[in-house]
């Protein structure tokens, strides 16, 4: 099925040289920062706000909200930094990677933008160390916009001032949290921080920080160029826009789709394709790791933060999985539960030795009573973990046991 | 091509980073991928404490926290086989089991979490390039494919 | 302090705003678990025990993790909170394996029982340490760390970090392989100096002290008692343990000045040598050129013959001694009371003669006191702090922890010193002039100073005795040293001169501490004279966070000198020549005011050179070793040869009790009661904590049995305590203090009345000179007298290490304390190694006009070139043996700190 939803943030994906910033200057690059610079950052805070835009990293946390937050936190604080937070971990999600691979400088345009808009001079991508091709195109982007002075001193005689680097990570997937990315970011060992304070009190070596993902960011250019009613013509009115989702398994088109929130899952996977020959589906997981397992009956339920969230469910960073009939789910649980177990950082108690006791439980025969035990286990972890990794067992568990009948 | 690195090299690219913390795990990168057997080895973190000035707890207590860097040698080609959800269900071959069992004295194997390249799945990164297993239909077969992408160069 | 208002569990609570939830909860009764919170730390947020509910905050909190607001309604203990707590602990009991060895203080093994779960079939989660790998360290010298005992709170690396300022400490890897580590996996080759800090804030016995493991049963220890360390002038308040009559083990106490629980390497591990087997236990009388075993009796007999014969022979001054920076205030008093009474002259000094002297004299003359201005915490709290010439990190350990979390709140700070100390890595400033050039180097920051227009007019005009004139003065002789005049002399460029300069002037407070680098040389009184002008003209004294603080190296060298061991004062700092306090002290002392010598003695070095010219025949030593710490050793034993009787008072056979004619066994500060003064001049209690061996006595009986002995008895004295109460009498600043006041107050000189409560900052009405203003003398920079030539190319620096401790009486007796360095060497910079041929490792001659020792090399870029470095601990090299007996001129200290030397290779 061809995808005739609106392009935001897909729209220059195989259009343009990536790595030539006269193709993406033709085609309508860096327009938005341009609209925003004529305008006072309240003005732009007040647009991101109207526009309805949430995060798209899986917290879903109004941009606008966080913004003004950041700009007005600290009056005396002459530091502000905005962090964009390329640390794509969650098992599934590939759709920053993308963004990076194939519109990076979109992602510098709409960093420009909330530096602007909260007051900030000096910008940092996180970047994860697996994604070398992502880091070799943003790195070469960013000389790219200093070499044309769309970065660095008097950006294109605006009067903005704005530098930005590219820091890698080195492997940890709680280190896409965002409080655990500062600490990784200033060099030490990715641990969380006791919160609150928030970064937009005290972030980037205490100082207000804007931590945003990158898709969430490269949606700025759009609404600053074309307005937030324009933006808001997308989706539903609580959430507006469009989603990228990474869809990947047992379809024949594996890849990143952009939709306007409000289709259905089954609408979305047939953009994929429909399912590779002769295959059933047994279940997707949706959101990632920290995500649910949804039968096939539920395929008709719309796509949304507040119709997912009426049925008990969330969307996270939009990877939807696909599982056939031929997968073992109890592997498939020991697998996840491994991977919390081995990104875990260790500093609390309950997921430090609970994300063990969970993967030491699933290796053993998924009987009503394991599943429970668990269950109950992961439910204490929900409850008492310093960080969202220690509540997220609990999400892939109960959605199991929700859905699947042993 | 020297075995390790000299003292001289390990400063230059300790200069090519300003002295603050916030470099360290850059700093962690740039050493090991210029090091022969991709490792970070107890004299480096000497250097590199004393670059940063930090203790050598410091530096390796970051250093280990992090799963690509390595303070054991390893060997030149570092291959990481994402063995998350994904690559797993679609592993129909099970290619990961048997690669994670490989000895070779050329490749260290390693399993890794998520590498985010789950419309190829499964995949593996030969010294960080993504390589899809979907179509090869033997283990030798790969391991060609994982020495022709380093040395092919 | 804004208070407010909360309810726990329904109580009404007042508290200050801001302060911690747990910790309040905590001091007002209510016991709520939790591991990993710690009172000295910041808050982590990692066991997940201390678990409340909040009214208005959805879920439940941690509360280590929430500052009390007015209002706050909490819920510390229901059933939910119980079952969660209980859930959690069971969760740390599965990493670990739990059970209790009476080796350690544990505070988990009692929230083990309080939630039973002591019974492992009682608990909800199964042990999962089999599946752990469990990382065991035993390379430290001092202690051992087991990961399977580890519950990961984060104590230690957070108690190494923030209070000791040393991050040797940290995580290593992540998720349940997580464990501790120093330096790369490896306690014994990393930065860790032995401290103690983790041990002491460890909540299991997974860190925990080497010393006694296998013997100790904390469980069987009823004697624990707080006294001071016995090593250097901080005055750290340790509790000592005792298990069948040997000390176990030593904690520092928490919440008491000026310490605060911390200690160091010394403190905590070096307290060996007070039953050691080597100590003398019996009185030595020397027959046949041998010293021999003697009785009390022949040996009080032989020194009261031996004195009462010199005297009449040759006169009241031709007897010298020598008190004890080592013994208590009550020693010292009886001490200079026999000089003064039973010798009948003022021919005795102390060891501060050796060290702090210089900066003494100066203070003295400017603000009328010769000890520090300032107290401990105010290291924290200045806004600028310049340390010239004083290693603290080393030599005082504890003080240089306030000094690095002053630097963690965004304080100044400014490191001068001719060799990198520890401390230059925590500095804003870090300079490095040629040794002996600080006087240049000070006028140069004050040329800035004028330049800049930086004086305080205000304090000169008002607080300066004859100020404008003598601002005048220093300005036309601070303008002579110009940046060019100061490169050439000092080496330093004229950027961090300046900028030193301005950070010091315009920091609303500041504190300048010095130590032997600006003391111990020939112009070492001018040295400090410079800061202190300088200190003077910026209006940084007088004030609080403000002054000048020599650090002073001794448990009791303050305590020393306040007890008038002194040719020139009487204790109290009182002039000799005051006619009011010579009867005053008659009066007390029952004796005819004329037996009160008014005559200025000899100094420390005086003494020594009149013994060697035969002026002085006989010598009363206490506690003290100058074969090893006085300059030109060979000038020394020569001198001390010459006596006709040599009396030493010691708890060893040092080297210079091997030299005496009769050696007294005398008591450790462990044997006895007493008091001392540290460097901030505050009374510490020392607390008996074992009995003397064989027949050691304390040093104040055996003073008293010699002038018993020879019929000129002291007084009668049952305790210390009455000693005290004689001190108090006669010692202005002391009046207000007594036993019984120390048990409760924190006291720091002056103190003149029972209602005082001491005075923590000097100077803040007025300063102690007759006018109560302050004194400027301006100096000029004065060369060497010795300088590097031909024959002695290269400059011998001299000074200590944080694992020994001066002539390291004491601190060799401990195999610990050794295992951090127990050999002598010189520091050599690279370009002279290259120069002479040198390698690390190798022993070399190392010669002077004096003579010569050998040492190892050791290649360090710490030094400036054509500058060497040597400790002084060692008596097989001793580093005196090469240095100088010349002295300066006011303050009459020798310049240990500049020597002239060459090395020669050994074939």
């Amino acid at each position: 099925m061809e995808n005739k939803f609106p392009k935001i943030v897909t729209r220059r994906f195989g259009m343009i040289d990536p790595l030539s910033i006269d193709d993406f200057i033709q085609h309508d690059g860096f327009q938005g920062f341009l609209q925003a610079i004529r305008k006072s950052p309240a003005e732009i805070r007040e647009a991101i706000k109207q526009s309805g835009l949430r995060g798209r990293g899986g917290a879903a946390f109004p941009t606008g909200i966080k913004m003004e937050a950041t700009a007005t936190s600290a009056p005396q604080e002459t530091k502000r930094f905005v962090v964009c937070n390329a640390d794509e971990g969650e098992p599934g999600t590939f759709k920053d990677r993308y963004i990076m691979e194939k519109d990076p400088y979109a992602l510098i345009e709409g960093m420009l933008i909330a530096g602007y808009a909260i007051g900030s001079h000096q910008g940092y991508i996180y970047i994860r160390g697996e994604y070398l091709s992502s880091i070799t195109t943003i790195r070469h982007a960013i000389n790219e916009c200093y070499k044309h002075n769309w970065l660095g001193k008097n950006i294109q005689a605006t009067g903005f001032d704005f530098n930005l680097e590219v820091f890698i990570g080195g492997g940890s997937y709680v280190c896409g949290e965002e409080l655990t990315l500062l600490e990784s970011l200033e060099g030490k060992r990715g641990h969380p921080r006791i919160k609150p304070p928030y970064p937009a009190q005290k972030g980037l070596w205490q100082k207000p920080t804007l931590v945003n993902n990158v898709e969430t960011l490269v949606n700025l250019p759009y609404i600053l160029q074309y307005g937030a009613s324009k933006f808001r013509e997308y989706g539903t009115a609580e959430s507006p826009g469009t989603k990228l989702l990474s869809i990947s398994g047992s379809v024949e088109k594996p890849g990143v789709y952009e939709v306007p929130f409000g289709i259905t899952f089954k609408e979305a996977l047939d953009l994929a394709g429909s399912l590779s020959k002769g295959k059933q589906i047994k279940a997707l997981l949706v959101g990632g790791a920290a995500g649910n397992f949804i039968p096939p009956s539920l395929l008709d339920l719309p796509i949304t933060y507040e119709s997912l969230a009426e049925n008990k469910l969330t969307l996270g960073s939009g990877a939807i999985m696909v599982f056939e009939d031929s997968v073992d789910l109890h592997e498939l649980l020991q697998n996840i539960l491994h991977f919390f177990k081995h990104e875990s950082c260790g500093k609390c108690v309950p997921c430090r030795i609970g994300t063990t006791l969970l993967y030491e439980k699933a290796k053993e025969p998924l009987t009503q009573e394991n599943l429970a035990w668990m269950i109950e286990e992961a439910k204490y972890m929900a409850r008492t973990s310093l960080c969202p990794l220690g509540q997220s067992p609990l999400i892939p568990l109960q959605s199991f046991e929700r859905f699947f009948n042993l | 091509m020297p075995e390790h690195m000299s003292n001289n090299q390990w400063e230059k690219i300790l200069k090519s980073f300003p002295p603050r913390r916030e470099y360290l795990l850059q700093a962690f990168h740039k050493l090991q991928e210029s090091e022969e057997n991709q490792y970070i080895s107890e004299e480096m973190i000497e250097h590199i404490a004393r670059y940063f000035k930090l203790t050598k707890g410091e530096v390796f207590g970051t250093l280990s926290y992090y799963t690509l860097f390595s303070t054991k040698p390893r060997k030149s080609i570092i291959v990481q086989v994402c063995n998350s959800p994904l690559c797993h269900a679609m592993d129909k071959k099970k290619w990961i089991s048997q690669l994670l069992q490989l000895q070779d004295k050329e490749i260290h194997i390693e399993e890794t979490a998520c590498l985010g390249h789950c419309e190829k799945g499964p995949v593996i990164a030969v010294n960080g390039q993504i390589i899809s297993l979907q179509e090869f239909t033997s283990v030798q077969e790969i391991i060609k494919k994982i020495k022709s992408t380093v040395h092919g160069k | 302090m804004e208070k407010v208002h909360l309810y726990i569990d329904g109580q009404e609570i007042i508290s200050n705003k801001g302060d911690n939830l747990l910790h309040v909860a905590r001091k007002n009764g209510f016991d709520i678990p939790g591991l990993c919170f710690h009172p000295r730390l910041t808050p982590t947020g990692a066991c997940r025990l201390c678990v409340v509910k909040i009214k208005g905050r959805p879920g439940t909190v941690m509360s280590c993790t929430v500052n009390v607001e007015d209002g706050m309604e909490v819920v510390a203990f229901d059933e939910e909170l119980e079952a969660q707590r209980r859930t959690t602990l069971a969760h740390i009991l599965a990493e670990i394996e739990d059970s209790y060895n009476d080796k350690h203080i544990d505070e988990l093994q009692p929230l083990i029982d309080r939630y039973d779960l002591r019974d492992p079939s009682k608990r909800p989660v199964p042990s999962i340490l089999d599946k752990i790998s469990r990382q065991i360290d035993t390379t430290s010298p001092v202690l051992q760390y087991d990961s399977g005992k580890c519950i990961k709170c984060f104590r230690c690396i957070k108690a190494c970090d923030e209070i000791q300022g040393k991050s040797v400490l940290s995580m290593a890897e992540r998720g349940i392989s997580s464990y501790v580590v120093a330096g790369v996996k490896n306690w014994g080759t990393s930065e860790c100096d032995g401290c103690g800090e983790c041990i002491q804030v460890c909540p299991t016995g997974a860190i925990v002290e080497k010393p006694y493991l296998e013997t100790i049963q904390i469980s069987k220890i009823k004697q624990k008692v707080q006294t001071t360390c016995p090593y250097c002038g901080v005055g750290c308040q340790i509790e000592a343990w005792v298990q069948d009559n040997t000390i176990v083990r030593i904690r520092g106490v928490e919440d008491k000045l000026p310490n605060k629980g911390r200690l160091c390497v010394k403190g905590r591990f070096g307290y060996f040598y007070t039953q050691h087997e080597e100590r003398l236990t019996h009185p030595l009388i020397r027959k046949n050129g041998k010293l021999e075993k003697a009785t009390w009796n022949e040996a009080l007999d032989y020194i009261a013959r031996e004195f009462n014969r010199i005297k009449q022979t040759y006169g009241k001054k031709s007897l010298a001694g020598y008190g004890s920076s080592k013994c208590t205030n009550e020693d010292n008093y009886l001490f200079q009371k026999f000089m003064r009474l039973v010798i009948g002259n003022n021919n005795m000094d102390n060891c501060a003669r050796l060290c702090q002297s210089s900066a003494v004299a100066a203070l003295m003359r400017s603000l009328g006191d010769g000890a520090g201005t300032n107290s401990i915490e105010e290291y924290a709290q200045t806004d600028c702090l310049i340390i010239v010439g004083d290693n603290a990190a080393e030599t005082h350990p504890v003080t240089s922890t306030y000094m690095k979390q002053g630097k963690r709140k965004g304080k100044k700070l400014i490191v001068i010193d001719p060799k990198i100390t520890p401390l230059a890595k925590y500095a804003d400033i870090v300079i490095q002039p040629k040794i002996g050039t600080d006087v240049a180097l000070v006028n140069g920051m004050l040329y800035y100073i004028f330049q800049e227009n930086l004086v305080n007019y205000d304090f000169v005009k008002n607080k300066v005795e004859d100020g404008e004139k003598m601002l005048q003065e220093l300005r036309s002789i601070a303008m002579k040293y110009t940046p060019e005049v100061v490169k050439e002399i000092t080496g330093v460029e004229p950027e961090l001169v300046r900028k030193a300069a301005i950070m010091y002037a315009t920091a609303p407070s500041a504190i300048i501490a010095t130590g032997m680098g600006i003391s111990q040389h020939t112009v070492g009184t001018n040295n400090a004279q410079a800061l202190i002008n300088m200190m003077i003209i910026t209006g940084q004294v007088g004030k609080p966070n403000s002054g000048y603080s020599p650090l002073r190296g001794q448990n009791n060298v303050q305590g020393a000198g306040d007890m008038g061991i002194s040719p020139t004062f009487f204790p109290g700092y009182i002039p000799i020549s005051n006619e009011n306090h010579r009867k005053l002290l008659a009066s007390v002392w029952k004796v005819p005011v004329e037996e009160i010598d008014a005559t200025p003695g000899l100094t420390m070095l005086e003494i020594i050179d009149a013994a060697e010219k035969g002026d002085i025949k006989g010598m009363y030593i206490m506690g003290e070793n100058p074969v090893l710490s006085d300059p030109d050793q060979d000038h020394t034993i020569r001198a001390l040869k010459n006596l006709e009787f040599l009396l030493v008072q010691d708890i060893f056979l040092t080297e210079t009790a091997k030299l005496a004619h009769v050696v007294l066994p005398a008591t450790t500060l462990f044997e006895k009661e007493g008091t001392v003064v540290s460097s901030d001049r505050r009374i510490l209690r020392i607390r008996q904590v074992l009995t003397p061996p064989g027949e050691a006595r304390p040093d104040w009986k055996i003073i008293l049995d010699i002038a018993e002995r020879m019929n000129k008895p002291l007084g009668t004295y049952h305790s210390p305590e009455e000693i005290f109460e004689e001190i108090r009498q006669v010692t202005p600043i002391f009046r207000g203090v007594s036993y019984a006041r120390l048990e409760k107050e924190e006291l720091q000189w002056p103190c003149y009345d029972e209602n005082s409560p001491g005075t923590p900052t000097l100077y803040l009405e007025k300063f102690s000179t007759p006018s109560g203003k302050a004194k400027i003398f301006p100096v000029e920079f004065i060369p060497q007298a010795e300088q590097p030539n031909e024959k002695f190319p290269l400059v011998m620096n001299t000074g200590r290490m944080l694992n020994q401790y001066h002539t390291a009486t004491m601190s060799r007796k401990s195999p610990y304390l050794n295992q951090y360095g127990n050999e002598p060497y010189l520091l050599v910079h690279p370009s002279d190694a290259e120069k002479y041929a040198l390698k690390t490792g190798e022993i070399v001659r190392v010669v002077s006009p004096r003579g010569s020792i050998t040492s190892k090399v050791l290649i360090s870029d710490q030094v400036r070139p054509g500058e060497t470095f040597m400790p002084w601990h060692f008596q097989e090299s001793p580093a005196n043996k090469l240095t100088r007996n010349e002295k300066d001129p006011l303050s009459k200290i020798a310049p240990f700190k500049y020597s002239i030397i060459r090395i020669e290779k050994i074939e």
